[in-house]
């Protein structure tokens, strides 16, 4: 369950160091992080495995579950809340030595792959793509309020979290109807697109 | 008296030492558990082999375990290793071109190992469904078509009735080599398992439920509908090949067969298994290849029972266009409920089990064990063939000529069920065949029988209990088996003579007396037949007028997933006036039944054998341990009775007993002074 509604196809991640987070398949969403114990499966692995739900056993920090890329015909343009199904091609995902996947998926015409790693903190995740087709933008946060911190740090929803994008990444942010947002303009690359965040 | 007494104790005692024993299908057929370690919670959901023999196995949690050596040669216990996990639900895993294919909830997904380390490290969605995150949209596959696609089929929801929720759920969908996906057939509702058969065509198994009198097999071509209306609200998207609509099925309770003569498109079973006798949740299919090595079937199909713990074996034939067949008993006694089926290198056949959230006869959560063939020949109907006139039974051996030719050998029967959005069937139209000719093969191992009548569309209960083999004279390993009788085959008919008129009828009594009476006692599983109650004292559904007066405790029972009451113990006063509601919220069919101090289980059991009555006695046994009960109630259905609690102190169980769910779905009344 996030924001009140039943998500299908969503992974749930631990890793050792005791950080873990969900991610929406289809659509590249991370949809929330948590410290702690990893998750609790009851409600899908007692008797018949109802209501399909798997729990963190944690307090999550919810973040979104809007598309992490999309087109905009322009730097105005609403983030659109989600992308349809068959727009999103999801891939699956590889692991590397230390078991940690890359997710990989197809939407806007563009190949995307999107890493997340544990890190001091929080996480750092690793945004990459090819065969763009035109300009494509990550939202890498909304909220209410996001504040610009010195050593392009950035602090999210009356300091709820923070995160931290390199310079050359160009990240700005802007007015929404419901508050703020994150942005940054997305290239072809093998890492497009590299920020940690910290809670 | 007293001299005729020691007689027969005597002549008793000379046909054991005299007699060598019927077969049994521990000694043809026996089982091997293969162990598995505690940590690992296998409930398998897919099994295939690795080209190293290696087993490969996928389960509900997610995983995908690699085990070594299941055949426990060399007498070394066999090694299980992680290869894959964090996965949803795996139903069904394959090797397919060189590769690890399986079906999560979602998804089909390829594993890769790329970096050689034994597990894997590429999870490759190659195309991915919708779901709405119903617990009952489960999905299964892929295994390969003769075309080089791999084929799929998802489940439908379950919201008090069968729902396809989300795109595709009812489908068997196919995918090509460059997986694009293509929509096949739809109209299933759990189709848990599907395999080739010797041909190369798709025969799926269905389980009963809505729009499903009974379990059965089916031949699955493009563009059918074989049942279930609820996956049609998708028949008109691009590139379906379904021609039916919704509005196209009648819900009338009529005969499916019947049906389907008016209705083009929708397709009837190839074999019914019929429910409760034969199984109550058809699960994994094999066909007997040669890679197996089980007897003298090959050819034919095993199809396996979850709930029941067992294997059936299908013989089919075409008749007219049409498969039709036969399913005979074939070996009971595995330790959990049976999912999948796979042929080891040595001829044997891996069976993977789970339970979880359904009650199987086998009581383990999850197993894996290893069914064998010990060489000994059984002696079985190997097969049995539709004649323009009456069957051709086939023998794995030569029968006994004197117990062939009689026709009190034989017992035979017609039935079928309804096709309504009603949950299952009872069986309807029943009634018995007679015998007029029979007509047995030089060799004596082919007896054609032939009857007053067939009846096409029907289902053709055939048994043999008083036939005996020509060596050693013994009864059948098993001894009924049911054929579809989808097309009446042309061709010649017997004309009756006086050669090949039966012994009965008439002569019935004194022909019997020519037989074993030892053996017949054994055999006679009619005899031991339960009857259904009808004491409508038991079923009490208005308040007695002689309780005007004093209070009625009232108690509200429901259930809860997984085969469970809602309330498991309950402690009353002796002689309380009750009036209990039982609400079924599940998805399947639940009475309440409640019995004697003691007697759950036995009342249980006896449901078992009612038969194919069952059902339309709402499974309650005519037994004086069956204090009071509800009638056999729909998902979503209540009953309300009225009873009072024995006078006797003691602990009063009470089940529900639809086939083989009192084992766990069941409490007690604690009666106190």
């Amino acid at each position: 369950m996030f924001e009140g509604k039943k998500r299908t196809h969503v992974i749930s991640v631990g890793t050792p160091e005791k950080v873990n987070y969900s991610y929406d398949l289809k659509q590249g969403a991370l949809l929330q992080v948590w410290r702690g114990q990893f998750i609790d499966v009851t409600e899908m692995w007692k008797d018949r495995g109802e209501p399909q739900l798997a729990k963190p056993l944690g307090v999550a920090l919810p973040l979104s579950a809007a598309p992490a890329i999309a087109a905009l015909a322009d730097k105005n343009a609403a983030w659109p809340d989600s992308i349809a199904f068959d727009d999103l091609q999801n891939k699956g995902y590889v692991l590397d030595k230390n078991k940690m996947p890359t997710f990989l998926y197809s939407s806007n015409g563009a190949d995307i792959s999107d890493k997340i790693v544990a890190q001091i903190g929080g996480i750092e995740r690793t945004i990459s793509l090819s065969n763009s087709k035109g300009p494509l933008y990550c939202r890498i946060a909304a909220g209410a309020t996001i504040e610009a911190l010195k050593n392009n740090t950035y602090s999210i929803g009356n300091k709820a979290y923070t995160v931290k994008v390199p310079a050359e990444a160009k990240a700005f942010i802007r007015k929404t109807q419901n508050g703020q947002e994150l942005l940054a303009p997305l290239t072809d690359g093998p890492a497009s697109l590299t920020y940690s965040l910290i809670w | 008296m007293r001299n005729s007494k020691y007689l027969l104790s005597l002549l008793l005692l000379a046909a054991g030492l005299t007699k060598t024993n019927a077969q049994t299908e521990n000694q043809v057929f026996p089982i091997v558990t293969v162990p598995i370690p505690k940590e690992i919670a296998l409930e398998v959901g897919g099994m295939t082999f690795l080209p190293n023999d290696e087993l490969a196995v996928a389960t509900r949690r997610g995983e995908v375990w690699i085990v070594t050596n299941p055949y426990m040669k060399d007498g070394q216990q066999p090694k299980y290793r992680l290869f894959a996990h964090g996965m949803h639900e795996v139903l069904g895993l394959n090797y397919i071109k060189g590769d690890i294919y399986l079906t999560q909830r979602a998804e089909v997904t390829r594993l890769r190992d790329l970096d050689g380390d034994g597990e894997a490290d590429e999870y490759r969605t190659m195309y991915s469904w919708p779901l709405a995150g119903n617990y009952h949209e489960y999905a299964y596959g892929p295994i390969l078509d003769k075309d080089g696609n791999m084929v799929v089929t998802l489940n439908l929801g379950w919201i008090g009735f069968g729902e396809s929720l989300s795109k595709w759920d009812g489908w068997m969908l196919k995918f090509t080599p460059d997986f694009t996906m293509k929509p096949f057939a739809t109209g299933f509702r759990s189709p848990a398992a599907f395999a080739l058969n010797s041909s190369g065509e798709i025969f799926y198994a269905e389980n009963q439920g809505d729009w499903v009198g009974s379990g059965s097999i089916t031949h699955v071509e493009e563009g059918d509908f074989v049942g279930n209306p609820a996956g049609l609200i998708w028949a008109a998207e691009p590139g379906s090949p379904v021609k039916l609509r919704k509005k196209d099925i009648p819900d009338t309770g009529e005969p499916k067969y019947e049906v389907a003569k008016r209705v083009p498109g929708l397709k009837t079973p190839s074999v019914w298994i019929p429910h409760s006798v034969m199984g109550n949740s058809t699960s994994g299919m094999l066909s007997y290849s040669d890679n197996g090595n089980m007897g003298p079937f090959k050819g034919q199909m095993f199809v396996a029972d979850q709930a029941q713990s067992k294997i059936n074996r299908i013989f089919l034939e075409k008749i007219k266009g049409v498969y039709q067949g036969v399913v005979f008993p074939f070996r009971e006694g595995f330790s959990s409920g049976i999912l999948r089926m796979k042929w080891g290198s040595d001829g044997s056949m891996l069976v993977g089990m789970t339970s979880r959230g359904w009650s199987s006869t086998g009581k383990e959560e999850y197993g894996l064990q290893r069914l064998t063939w010990s060489g000994v020949m059984p002696f079985e109907m190997q097969t049995v063939k539709a004649q323009p006139d009456g069957f051709e039974l086939e023998f794995t051996m030569p029968v006994d000529e004197k117990t062939a030719r009689n026709a009190v050998s034989y017992k035979l029967s017609t039935f079928t069920y309804k096709y309504h959005h009603i949950y299952g069937s009872p069986v309807i139209n029943q009634s018995a065949r007679t015998i007029k000719a029979i007509v047995i093969s030089p060799d004596h191992k082919r007896v054609r029988l032939v009857l007053d009548s067939l009846k096409e569309g029907y289902i053709h209960e055939i048994r043999t209990e008083g036939l005996r083999s020509e060596n050693g004279n013994n009864p059948l390993l098993h001894n009924f088996g049911y054929y579809t009788l989808n097309k009446i085959p042309d061709g010649e008919k017997v004309v009756a003579t006086a050669e090949n008129k039966p012994i009965g009828g008439m002569e019935a009594d004194h022909a019997m007396q020519g037989m074993d009476h030892h053996d017949m006692k054994n055999m006679a599983a009619t005899d031991g037949k339960v009857t259904g109650s009808t004491d409508a004292g038991k079923h009490l559904t208005k308040k007695p007028d002689s309780w005007k007066n004093g209070l009625v405790k009232t108690i509200l029972l429901g259930t809860k997933p997984g085969l469970k009451f809602d309330i498991t113990n309950l402690t009353l006063k002796a002689g309380t006036k009750v009036k209990l509601t039982f609400a079924n919220t599940d998805d399947m069919l639940h009475n309440f039944v409640l019995t004697t101090p003691g007697s759950g289980n036995i009342v249980g059991e006896m449901v078992m054998k009612m038969g194919l009555d069952g059902e339309k006695y709402n499974f309650i046994p005519n037994s004086p341990k069956v204090l009071a009960h509800t009638v056999l109630l729909q998902p979503g259905k209540s009953d309300t009775i009225y009873f009072t609690v024995p006078k006797t102190p003691g602990i009063y169980p009470f089940i529900c007993t639809y086939p083989g769910h009192y084992m766990v779905m069941k409490g007690q009344i604690k009666v106190v002074k």
